[in-house]
């Protein structure tokens, strides 16, 4: 059976895609393509003989949580670390430039590192994810090589991308050190290529992965749902969409192309989006990124109040991920204060951690397709976890 | 095959039970039992020979929404009824009686509806949910003979519950005039049951059905983990747990057997909810329960703020309901506005109608198990006024 058709056949035909592109991005007959409707690839040419690399690197069925944290870390995680995955230290942070932390989510803290490893020439682009120019509305991969660029991609948005899929395209375009934004299952499938070593100049191209901490994934149909309905705003009336405009912690906003914009407040926004809930977004049980070098996310915490400077939360898992912060410190693009591992159990953690491997469970007991994460895990007892309900204090998320 | 592995090879071991409790409910021998970690039947004794009734009633997999509207309608819905119905009368409304409004979430108009029926001797008992005595933190069904009753089963119950299991127990108590409160999947089973005649008391017994409106449901563990993690309480220690106390539109609220509450602010509430949405509620496609005799739901108007006084609305659809809502109205045990129709396309309506939809689609698609409503379905967007500042969406 030809690499795709396998793929077809135990992942994508079942429901397993997860989007993240990795079987693009790694095709070396260029075969496949993301079919931006269905959120899913497609075959577009004949796979080389004896080929199964896609299939190989694919996150959406096979997951080898053991094998990818031994050969990251040399060893696998502990009791103590079954919730957040392995980790050296947690630092909150932010951008010491006030432009890029305002334009980020959170702290602007990966948008300052990608651009101290751009300008410093640590990398040579950066894979991430921005809005398409013909439907601003709609997330597409990016690749982005200086400050202007990450600035116009700064920003969660909340639907699936598959951002690895630009890997191939980096690599033609001559650049020679990358690094990756990315949400959980980019870095599984990232990770995957690394632990079999191919297509080697990818992987030899790969300096750093950034982790973003994951809630839920939207398809696009949530995006024009919240235009259409909630904003009342024909989409051909769109011309930029902000999921978390102004100050923290930012409210989704979009802009007209007669120069409107409309301000969602953010309760109704989600209701609207958790309709198209990604069907394996469901089944998805990774919130902190937990095979990234870094992993970074929104700082849920109770004592952050409406209008706070933003900061971002960062576990450092690698030593790659360890030198990226402290060289960005050193240069002064970021700034970070010591934390503890309590911010990552915050935000969506529960919808990951708790709900991800009950409705895996769930559907494993029915019969159904579900990732294969290698490791015993049962449905998640609750558990106290700092939320700040009792101490008279919950986030503004809340 | 006997009746339950039928049902447990096309339903339930699947992923396509509802939890409704229509097969415990129905079945002749009591064979059947409702598991509530497992939120699905299990078989405890064997089947009856040649009884296939609890696969036949079963809105798991099949629920066919023309037929059952030929039955109670004598016709199939109209090209202006696809999203909500056939409905006579579409209107706002709230118990007349403040006791009464003010124990429910919204304006009381069920409880208002049940008290009627049972005070002027149209019922015999309701079907209701009420919290567990031994386990507060779960929602089971209970029979209410009396305005206390009724009273003390007012607020939703935003978990599953098997409703449907106590039936068999309520006709063999002898209650011979019911009405049952239920969410789309109990009406669907009751009336999949009167459409094929059995147990005869389906018809005979089973007087009202009183429809709420649903947006999604989760399973148990979201309210445990709700108690657990933003409580940080363990569940021995919870002496009661009210999902809309207080003012309009009310809040998840606990209170701990040494008097202490705590209540859950709705947004964190909602979050842990959604992280346990029930696997079957994420493909069905009624949202204003198309099949009750009268449903009854929030009111999502653009007026309510939090703190007004609570209102209901209801939709009216067959005649049994029609008599219900004019004779509680004529004796003044219900106050009600018309409405538009336009009106009834918020709340949940988004979550059902187009989120179900879209989610039926994508699971027929990956060749997975989905329930077949017989509708055809739309999840284009909508264009339409919602309030997006309702207390119980922000």
């Amino acid at each position: 059976m030809a690499g795709f058709d396998k793929l077809w056949k135990e992942v994508i035909g079942v429901g397993l895609c997860i989007d993240c592109g990795t079987c693009v991005g790694v095709c070396p007959s260029k075969a496949i393509e993301m079919d931006y409707e269905t959120e899913e690839p497609r075959s577009i040419g004949k796979c080389p003989a004896r080929c199964e690399l896609c299939y190989q690197v694919c996150p959406g069925q096979n997951i080898p949580i053991p094998d990818l944290e031994r050969k990251i870390f040399g060893r696998e995680r502990n009791k103590e670390e079954e919730w957040v995955g392995i980790s050296q230290d947690f630092v909150i942070g932010c951008s010491t430039d006030p432009l890029l932390r305002i334009g980020g989510s959170s702290g602007g803290l990966i948008s300052a590192l990608l651009v101290y490893a751009l300008e410093k020439g640590v990398i040579d682009a950066a894979l991430v994810t921005g809005n398409r120019q013909d439907k601003p509305w709609r997330v597409i991969p990016r690749l982005v090589t200086n400050r202007q660029e990450v600035m116009e991609t700064s920003q969660s948005k909340l639907s699936p991308v598959p951002n690895i899929s630009l890997l191939a395209e980096a690599l033609d375009r001559g650049y020679k050190k990358l690094g990756i934004v990315g949400l959980p299952h980019h870095v599984h499938g990232v990770r995957k290529m690394q632990l079999i070593g191919m297509p080697k100049k990818a992987v030899e191209s790969i300096q750093f992965i950034i982790g973003l901490c994951h809630g839920t994934d939207h398809y696009f149909q949530a995006a024009e749902h919240i235009v259409e309905e909630l904003a009342r705003v024909p989409l051909e009336e769109v011309s930029k969409v902000r999921i978390r405009n102004g100050h923290y912690p930012g409210l989704y906003t979009i802009f007209t192309k007669d120069g409107r914009r409309v301000v969602l407040p953010d309760a109704a926004r989600r209701a609207h989006s958790f309709a198209f809930r990604k069907y394996r977004d469901a089944l998805s049980s990774d919130y902190s990124s937990e095979l990234a070098d870094v992993s970074m996310g929104d700082f849920f915490s109770p004592q952050m109040v409406e209008g706070s400077p933003g900061y971002t939360i960062a576990a450092i898992r690698t030593d790659v991920g360890k030198k990226l912060l402290a060289d960005a410190e050193a240069a002064g693009y970021i700034e970070t204060k010591p934390s503890n591992k309590d911010p990552f159990v915050w935000g969506g953690f529960e919808t990951k951690k708790h709900g991800g491997l009950y409705h895996m469970l769930e559907r494993k007991r029915h019969g159904w397709p579900v990732p294969d994460l290698h490791r015993p895990v049962d449905y998640p007892e609750p558990e106290p976890r700092n939320l700040g309900l009792r101490v008279g204090k919950v986030h503004p998320h809340y | 095959m006997t009746g339950f592995d039928r049902l447990n090879k096309e339903v339930v071991s699947i992923g396509l039970c509802t939890d409704c409790g229509t097969c415990a409910g129905v079945c002749p021998g009591k064979c059947l039992e409702m598991d509530y970690r497992l939120e699905e039947p299990q078989l405890v004794k064997k089947c009856l020979p040649d009884c296939q009734v609890c696969w036949q009633v079963c809105p798991g997999k099949d629920i066919p929404m023309l037929d059952l509207e030929r039955m109670l309608f004598g016709r199939e819905r109209g090209a202006d009824e696809m999203l909500l119905g056939i409905g006579e009368t579409y209107s706002k409304c709230h118990a007349a009686d403040p006791e009464v409004r003010g124990q429910a979430g919204g304006g009381g108009m069920i409880s208002a509806l049940l008290i009627y029926a049972l005070e002027n001797d149209l019922i015999d008992g309701a079907v209701v949910v009420t919290m567990s005595k031994k386990q507060p933190w779960v929602a089971a069904p209970s029979i209410a003979t009396s305005r206390a009753g009724v009273i003390a089963a007012a607020q939703a119950k935003e978990t599953v519950v098997p409703v449907n299991e106590i039936l068999g127990e309520a006709v063999g108590r002898g209650l011979s005039r019911l009405a049952v409160v239920g969410l789309p999947c109990h009406i669907h089973g009751i009336r999949k049951a009167q459409m094929l005649g059995e147990p005869d008391w389906a018809r005979d017994k089973i007087k009202y059905l009183i429809g709420l409106f649903c947006g999604s449901n989760y399973t148990a563990r979201a309210t445990e983990h709700i108690i657990g993690e933003w409580a940080e309480l363990k569940l021995p220690e919870v002496a009661k747990v009210e999902y809309r106390a207080g003012e309009y539109p009310g809040q998840l609220t606990l209170t701990t057997k040494k008097g202490e509450v705590i209540v859950i602010p709705r947004r964190a509430q909602r979050n842990s909810q959604q992280a346990h949405e029930h696997d079957r509620c994420v493909v069905c496609y009624d949202y204003s329960n198309e099949l009750a005799d009268i449903s009854v739901g929030d009111c999502y108007g653009l007026e309510m703020t939090e703190g007004v006084p609570g209102q209901s609305t209801a939709i009216v659809r067959t005649e049994a309901g029609m008599s219900l809502y004019e004779g509680a109205a004529d004796k003044e045990y219900i106050h009600l506005e018309p409405m538009d129709m336009e009106d009834f396309f918020r709340g949940g309506f988004e979550l059902k109608k187009h989120g179900g939809a879209y989610h039926i689609a994508e699971r027929r698609r990956y060749g997975l198990p989905y329930p077949d409503f017989h509708l055809p379905m739309d999840y284009r967007s909508l264009p339409r006024e919602i309030n997006m500042y309702h207390p119980l969406i922000s």
